[in-house]
């Protein structure tokens, strides 16, 4: 297992490398004077030139990389052109609120998807069949924004239950400590911002979870379907066992295999939908602060936040990896083996 | 060519079959199979009537869709304008039934860059395996670990904003989905005893790839395409509602959402009428995938 775990560690190097490959020469590639574009038209040949040796474009190609690339491996990204901050602080500020809207959503999908796609596939094509396929219908095919707008429309405004932007009220204050607000309140004992920022994530986790659980109810209803059929669920049924027992213990245990890297795969998708998210309830994530710099035309901060991004992911599907490899030794072996 | 045929295997039956092809008998079959899925043809209705609109949208629209007439801004739905007004005046109806087409040229386009690209990689890499399989997978690797809306938004960056571009965004990001399902399939068929017919029959590597083997393949491409021409128009219009895509006044629906946003405590009709447009759309190439899926699959 921990060669396996060394091995997908070390082919994740190659990939990490080609994404800042990707990210270095993609944003090196635009035509004109980059200075140029990030000051407009109307600037100073001083205000110009102290661009281009801040951003070390007066040097050639390879060493602009070789110095991005030396300088991304101790987690230096530069200074942002917007903020003035270096690019690693206003990620650090900005990544928690993203993973803690992320991992929310990921637990909502779980949580309300598996129950709901173990229950249509045992009730196949009965009236909760139906009903869960159509909804799983309508939240993959909903755009994530949307399903935001609306939940603003009707259940912040209409019904004016649930606060619609932002992650705190502004009477209330915590002490940063990891930059999750849920677990910073929980952390520092503030149950009161606890209440608070917790009716805040709402309406956001919802907005960002709702396409994960149809993803994870579908893929779940249809390995159960297939799961079922086997012949030790039919003995499972034949010596009388309840129906928790056969569906949640024997059916459900090896129908989660696949549910491990949908989560994976899903993962990535809600950094995505993080970005339309936090833009729908102004929280001051990851997402936010990449449409504001690329807007701005912040390169040290897109390079910053693109790279941090896809580092995360790789890392995701890496620990996903591992963990099927863990729950089914058939991957594991076949890939030692393989190797 | 040479490496191409040194790494196919030989083949180990010692009769060699005709060429397979979708027979007319077979073709019948599945638009049987298709018909008798409720789901599939419910997407198919749904989709003509989406292309229908794209086409006659424009002539059957009340209003110009780029007339300001500040006098009636934020009107509520009512007989003279069906779905309201936004900001300007401007008549909802009128701009999303002329939105239909750009949902459906951004599916098209989007679609079409990352199915003729992938499609060719995928083929490329199956076929010849070695070093080009290689090189043309970890190009695809890195590809995908980016999260998909991000690396959009990086190529937007590159390009600039706009709808053209954003759909070449798009089409970018959606290549790697094709290129391993292409690669696969490629895989699987290039074993097959009339692929070691044709090489026997002294084929080239051109006509064994788009004649023998990408024919063989297109049933998950098909399935592919269908499924992604919906993703594609809610990632453009995502794109849109980020300002990064479409841009005022054009009367794209993303880019509605997007505007709408501002008046959404006044007049949130501006952005459900667009929400529901992209919803249906979508909803019908889901539906009219998943029943090709099914009618495509042999085992059904």
């Amino acid at each position: 297992m921990i060669q396996y775990v060394i091995r997908r560690l070390l082919q994740a190097i190659p990939v990490l490398l080609g994404v800042s490959i990707v990210v270095f020469f993609g944003l090196h590639v635009i035509p004109g004077d980059v200075a140029q574009m990030i000051l407009g038209d109307k600037a100073t040949p001083q205000a110009l030139a102290h661009l281009r040796e801040q951003l070390g474009l007066n040097q050639p190609m390879w060493i602009q990389f070789w110095n991005f690339l030396s300088h991304v491996v101790v987690g230096d990204f530069g200074t942002s052109l917007r903020t003035q901050n270096p690019v690693w602080q206003d990620i650090r500020i900005a990544f928690p609120v993203t993973l803690q809207l992320s991992i929310l959503s990921l637990l909502l999908a779980l949580v309300v998807g598996i129950p709901i796609g173990v229950r249509a596939a045992v009730k196949q094509n009965g009236w909760f069949d139906n009903l869960a396929m159509v909804g799983v219908l309508v939240g993959i095919s909903m755009p994530v924004f949307w399903i935001g707008l609306i939940l603003m429309i009707v259940v912040g405004v209409r019904l004016n239950l649930l606060p619609i932007s932002g992650l705190l009220s502004y009477t209330i204050t915590l002490h940063r400590i990891t930059g999750m607000t849920l677990l910073d309140s929980l952390l520092t004992g503030n149950l009161n911002a606890f209440w608070d920022t917790l009716k805040h994530l709402i309406l956001p986790t919802v907005t960002l979870g709702t396409i994960p659980t149809a993803v994870i109810a579908r893929i779940t209803r249809s390995e159960m379907l297939d799961v079922l059929k086997q012949d030790y669920i039919r003995t499972a049924w034949a010596k009388g066992l309840r129906y928790s027992g056969v569906t949640y213990y024997h059916a459900l245990k090896n129908a989660l295999i696949p549910v491990i890297t949908v989560c994976g795969l899903q993962f990535g998708a809600l950094l995505g939908g993080a970005i339309l998210t936090e833009t729908v309830f102004g929280l001051p994530g990851l997402g936010r602060l990449a449409v504001n710099s690329i807007l701005y035309r912040d390169y040290p901060e897109v390079q910053g936040i693109v790279m941090v991004s896809s580092i995360v992911f790789v890392m995701v599907n890496l620990i996903v990896d591992v963990l099927y490899a863990a729950v089914d030794p058939r991957i594991r072996l076949d890939k030692e083996v393989g190797a | 060519m040479s490496q191409a045929r040194k790494s196919l295997p030989v083949s180990p039956a010692g009769s060699i079959p005709a060429p397979v092809r979708i027979r007319e008998q077979e073709r019948f079959v599945i638009l049987k199979k298709l018909f008798n899925s409720r789901n599939g043809v419910l997407g198919l209705v749904i989709t003509l009537l989406v292309v229908l609109l794209a086409l006659i949208g424009p002539s059957i629209a009340p209003y110009d869709p780029l007339h300001l007439n500040l006098a009636i801004g934020l009107q509520p739905p009512s007989w003279a304008h069906w779905f309201g007004t936004d900001e300007f005046g401007r008549d909802i109806l009128s701009r999303m039934l002329y939105g239909v087409r750009y949902a459906l040229e951004v599916g098209l386009i989007a679609d079409g860059i990352s199915l003729v690209i992938g499609v060719s990689l995928g083929l490329v890499a199956g076929y010849f395996g070695g070093k080009a399989d290689a090189l043309i997978m970890r190009f695809m690797d890195v590809l995908l670990a980016f999260p998909y809306l991000l690396l959009a938004m990086m190529i937007v960056a590159i390009l600039g904003p706009g709808l053209r571009n954003a759909m070449i965004a798009i089409g970018i990001v959606y290549i790697p989905q094709y290129t391993r399902l292409v690669r696969g399939s490629v895989l699987s068929v290039r074993k097959r005893e009339f692929v070691y017919a044709s090489l026997i029959s002294g084929a080239s590597n051109w006509r064994m790839m788009t004649k023998h083997i990408l024919r063989n393949c297109y049933s998950p491409i098909i399935v592919q395409a269908t499924l992604s021409f919906g993703s594609a128009i809610v990632e453009t219009a995502g794109l849109g509602f980020l300002g990064l895509g479409a841009q005022p006044p054009q009367p794209e629906w993303g880019a509605m959402l997007s505007t709408g946003r501002n008046f959404i405590l006044q007049a949130p009709w501006i952005t459900t009428f667009p929400g529901l447009g992209i919803l249906f759309t979508v909803i019908g190439f889901n539906l009219l995938g998943d029943g090709l899926r099914d009618a495509l699959d042999p085992k059904s």
